[in-house]
């Protein structure tokens, strides 16, 4: 018998917008930035979203952001959670580095 | 004061001030702005000034609405990491 109580509860996959995409294929991506918006996805995903030291949009309440890399010393990365669709999960829509 | 880029992909459609950046964000945004701001210590203020001039450039991004609202009726184009990952592979470029 199972205990769901005690199950850690499923991430969501969390898919690129195609400006994301397009940064990531860029070639002259510094790997730390790459490494640090891979690493932002999978926080995103395990946290289903409420990655620590997010913050909301008035706006869009479905609209979050995010520090990339070091207390933010990267940029900041945008996701909204579709939590309403089939299946649910998370784009990552824009990336906005210094 | 002015927070310098790392990666210019595009014209700095904020200026890299405080001043810039204050006329970017709007009313509640732009007194949050100022209250990090002047609450800071001098170590910390360019931290405060680079983290807003990224939030006021995604605030008057044009694209924002229109990318938020594709993702929440998925009619937004989007890529799994894994297939990213492959294309960079392919590509020859490094995924560590």
């Amino acid at each position: 018998m199972t205990e769901p109580y005690d199950e850690e509860p499923e991430g969501l996959p969390c898919l690129l917008s195609e400006e994301v995409t397009e940064l990531l294929m860029d070639k002259t991506l510094p790997g730390d930035v790459f490494g640090a918006i891979v690493a932002a996805t999978v926080l995103i995903n395990e946290t289903r979203g409420q990655v620590p030291g997010s913050t909301a949009s008035a706006r869009w309440p479905q609209q979050r952001r995010m520090p990339l890399g070091a207390d933010g010393a990267l940029g900041i990365a945008e996701y909204v959670i579709a939590a309403d669709a089939d299946p649910p999960h998370i784009v990552l829509t824009r990336i906005q580095l210094y | 004061m002015t927070a310098q880029p790392i990666h210019p992909h595009e014209p700095d459609r904020v200026p890299r001030n405080a001043e810039g950046i204050a006329a970017a964000l709007d009313g509640p945004r732009r007194m949050e702005f100022y209250r990090e701001l002047l609450a800071a210590a001098p170590e910390d203020a360019e931290g405060v000034l680079r983290r807003w001039w990224c939030e006021a450039m995604l605030d008057t991004d044009p694209a924002g609405d229109r990318l938020t609202a594709a993702a929440l009726d998925g009619t937004l184009p989007t890529t799994a990491v894994a297939d990213l990952v492959r294309r960079r592979q392919e590509a020859g470029l490094p995924v560590d």
